[in-house]
């Protein structure tokens, strides 16, 4: 008998325990659920504010703001070109002293 | 007492056994309350995933009458920082015994910041949903505004409306007579949808350019608007698509913003001399002509005794021009001569081939057909007329896909604003492209490239030349459609064309709407500003230049004199209006000292 009540009121207890713990994590969830939201309105605000200062109208105001001025017509350089001049030849990569790379690496070890 | 008791019994048994179920109905269809939770409305990209339209949660602010203390001094207060009518505030917050009345609606935060800091009694606050377009004033015609419903009105918020739009959600709670939630009892959430986000193939930059090189020279050409539009010739994307109007009495000119028609997709007008392309690629594609076959033109033409003879725009004596000669210094005459060599069923057929009559491939909410003579009803002289471009009525889309037509190997290319859309999950789906058909042979679309090159090098559109690139194109000044006639003043003036002509990449169109007479022509008022688009577009997307000497550039401008080919910005446009206020109203004098303006060479002042 004192058995079956002792389990009982455990029992009892347990399932207050529960309800505590439950109480306890649902306002945690209200809680980050909150957090979510304002979290969320957050980054709408800050995309909506990426958004209006990359847009052209914004970014020409900058500019103009600091000075700048419209580029006028751009020019065409014309390179030179690339003929031929003699007889082609293979090309043979100049020998490498062996002691090159370790004295090189000495080198920048000293003048970082 | 048994009696009470026995009494009670029975209406125990009556409500617990014989309406049991009916009451436990009732009592939860009372205590049950629905939360409505609005779906976020998608978001409008550009084709780089720039926002255009986006939804951002904001602070509505409404009043409970019954708690305001001093309407008066409350309305007085709020009106400034609401920027709302006083009286309207007044009668708003005065309306007892509501306990509930709208403000304002989605108002910036620092305004409901401030709202919040007067500590006004019966004021309160709720969250809502606003509309936000950040590049705004940026292509307002194109993407349009939403209702105070959140849905589309006009624009791409009403054409992908349905897309946008996402599906409600609600909470389901059982709630006691005082609104408190009750613990442990029925309780549903359907999450809400957000909607789709739409991505345009619009490049934001790209309409920045467009709309400000049409404003400018809408400006300086004292015209009544303008319409731009730049595709890629290679999917048809449409990276541009922009509305000017002009100055009024009691506005100055402006890019078109939402509410107000997108002309390049709904504006009808006569094309004028950029049909010339479809007549004369029709009449190769059928070997009636090739670009050497020769006429003899003189100024004007009589077709029929009954109608008055259609001239040149500028008088000329009798001279032998070949077809590309007809096509770079845009003779009506010798047009029409090409045009008598063919059926009125083959004229028809090239306009119809060319998608002239037919809705673009865009599915623009109010997009007219345009309108056709039909044969049968040419009569004497439908087909000339249609052949030089009146009898029909386009909208700029059309004609700009004529020419990307040609630009695209004779092949159709159709142009479409979606690029893709992207679902709540963030799953891209790319919209489906339409399919092109052959109009006109290769060969025939390689030699009408080569004879619109010759307008740019030595003809009508010398304005539209740019260096690096060559540039075919096509100038066109038709008289406007007024009152059901013919205006013989006013007139649209137009360039159409593409680049680099050699490998086309880009095709662009340009309408001014009546400019001022000395710019009526479309290779003096439209060609600059189509040449400045154009060369920003192929800077922006690093096109090779295919002609790096400029030979094309440097011949066009000993036609054009150098002067007469620049849109004024800046202090150079603010040079040209005060030419305009200060002179006659037919707009600027030639001036040595004044703005990069003057009379252009006889040659490019022809239509």
């Amino acid at each position: 008998m004192v058995a079956i009540a002792l389990v009982t009121v455990a029992s009892l207890f347990t399932l207050v325990g529960f309800r505590v713990v439950a109480a306890q994590s649902s306002f945690a969830l209200d809680r980050l659920t909150k957090e979510r939201t304002n979290e969320q309105l957050r980054y709408e605000r800050l995309r909506e504010d990426v958004a209006r200062r990359s847009s052209p109208a914004s970014v020409i105001a900058a500019a103009r703001r600091l000075g700048m001025v419209d580029a006028p017509k751009q020019a065409f350089i014309s390179a030179p070109s690339a003929g031929t001049h003699g007889p082609a030849q293979s090309a043979t990569p100049p020998a490498l002293a062996p002691t090159s790379y370790e004295s090189m690496k000495k080198a920048l070890d000293q003048n970082p | 007492m048994v009696v009470v008791f026995g009494v009670l019994a029975v209406r125990v048994v009556q409500l617990q056994l014989m309406s049991g179920d009916y009451y436990t109905r009732q009592a939860v269809l009372q205590s049950l309350h629905k939360i409505p939770i609005s779906a976020e409305r998608g978001s409008v990209f550009d084709r780089n995933g720039r926002d255009l339209a986006l939804s951002v949660q904001r602070s509505t602010v409404y009043a409970d009458p019954t708690l305001v203390v001093d309407p008066a001094a409350t309305a007085a207060k709020l009106a400034p920082v609401l920027h709302v009518d006083q009286k309207y505030l007044l009668k708003q917050l005065s309306a007892t015994p509501k306990r509930f009345a709208y403000l304002a609606h989605t108002v910036d935060d620092n305004v409901a910041a401030a709202v919040k800091g007067m500590n006004l009694p019966g004021i309160g606050f709720l969250p809502e949903s606003g509309r936000s377009y950040p590049a705004s004033p940026l292509a307002g015609a194109l993407i349009g505004h939403v209702g105070a419903d959140g849905a589309g009105l006009d624009g791409i918020e009403y054409l992908y409306n349905s897309i946008l739009t996402g599906t409600p959600g609600e909470i389901v709670v059982e709630q006691d007579p005082d609104g408190r939630d009750i613990p442990n009892t029925q309780r549903t959430h359907v999450v809400a949808r957000r909607g789709t986000d739409v991505m345009l193939t619009i490049d934001q930059t790209l309409q920045w350019e467009a709309e400000y090189a049409l404003l400018d020279q809408v400006r300086a050409t004292q015209a009544m608007g303008g319409m731009a539009a730049l595709v890629d010739v290679t999917n048809g994307d449409v990276l541009a698509m922009a509305t000017v109007h002009g100055a009024t009495p009691n506005a100055p000119a402006g890019v078109a913003g939402p509410g107000e028609r997108n002309a390049p997709m709904t504006e009808l007008f006569a094309p004028g001399s950029t049909t010339k392309l479809i007549t004369l690629a029709w009449a190769i594609e059928h070997r009636k002509i090739t670009p050497d076959t020769t006429f003899t033109v003189p100024y004007s033409i009589k077709v029929d005794p009954g109608v008055k003879p259609y001239p040149d725009a500028e008088w000329h004596p009798k001279q032998v021009m070949t077809t590309a000669d007809i096509l770079r210094q845009s003779s009506n005459v010798g047009t029409i001569e090409i045009a008598q060599l063919m059926h009125n069923e083959e004229m028809a057929d090239a306009v119809r081939a060319f998608g002239l009559g037919t809705r673009t491939s865009i599915d623009w909410p109010g997009q007219p057909d345009g309108l056709m003579i039909p044969p049968s009803q040419y009569y004497c002289c439908g087909k000339y007329a249609t052949a030089i471009g009146y009898g029909v009525s386009v909208t700029g889309m059309q004609m700009l896909g004529a020419f990307a037509t040609i630009a695209n190997d004779g092949v159709t290319r159709p142009a479409h604003l979606l690029e893709a859309t992207i679902d709540a999950k963030g799953v891209r789906h790319p919209a489906a492209v339409p399919a092109g058909r052959r109009v006109v042979s290769s060969a025939t679309a390689e030699t009408m490239t080569k004879m619109m090159e010759g307008v740019v090098s030595d003809g009508t559109g010398a304005c539209a030349a740019i260096p690096g690139y060559p540039v075919a194109g096509k100038t066109g000044t038709s008289k406007k459609q007024l009152n059901g006639t013919y205006s013989q003043s006013a007139t649209m003036a137009s360039f159409i064309g593409f680049a680099p002509a050699d490998h086309p990449r880009f095709a662009a169109m340009v309408v001014l709407d009546q400019p001022a007479p000395l710019f009526q022509f479309g290779g003096t008022s439209a060609a600059p500003a189509w040449s400045e688009i154009m060369q920003f577009a192929l800077l922006q997307y690093g096109v090779a230049p295919t002609d790096p000497t400029g030979d094309q550039f440097h011949k066009a401008r000993a036609v054009s004199k150098n002067q007469s080919c620049s849109v004024p910005h800046g202090a150079d446009l603010a040079n040209v209006v005060a030419h305009q206020g200060a002179g006659s109203t037919s707009g600027p004098t030639p001036d040595a000292s004044g703005p990069a303006y003057s009379l252009p060479a006889d040659k490019s002042r022809r239509n």
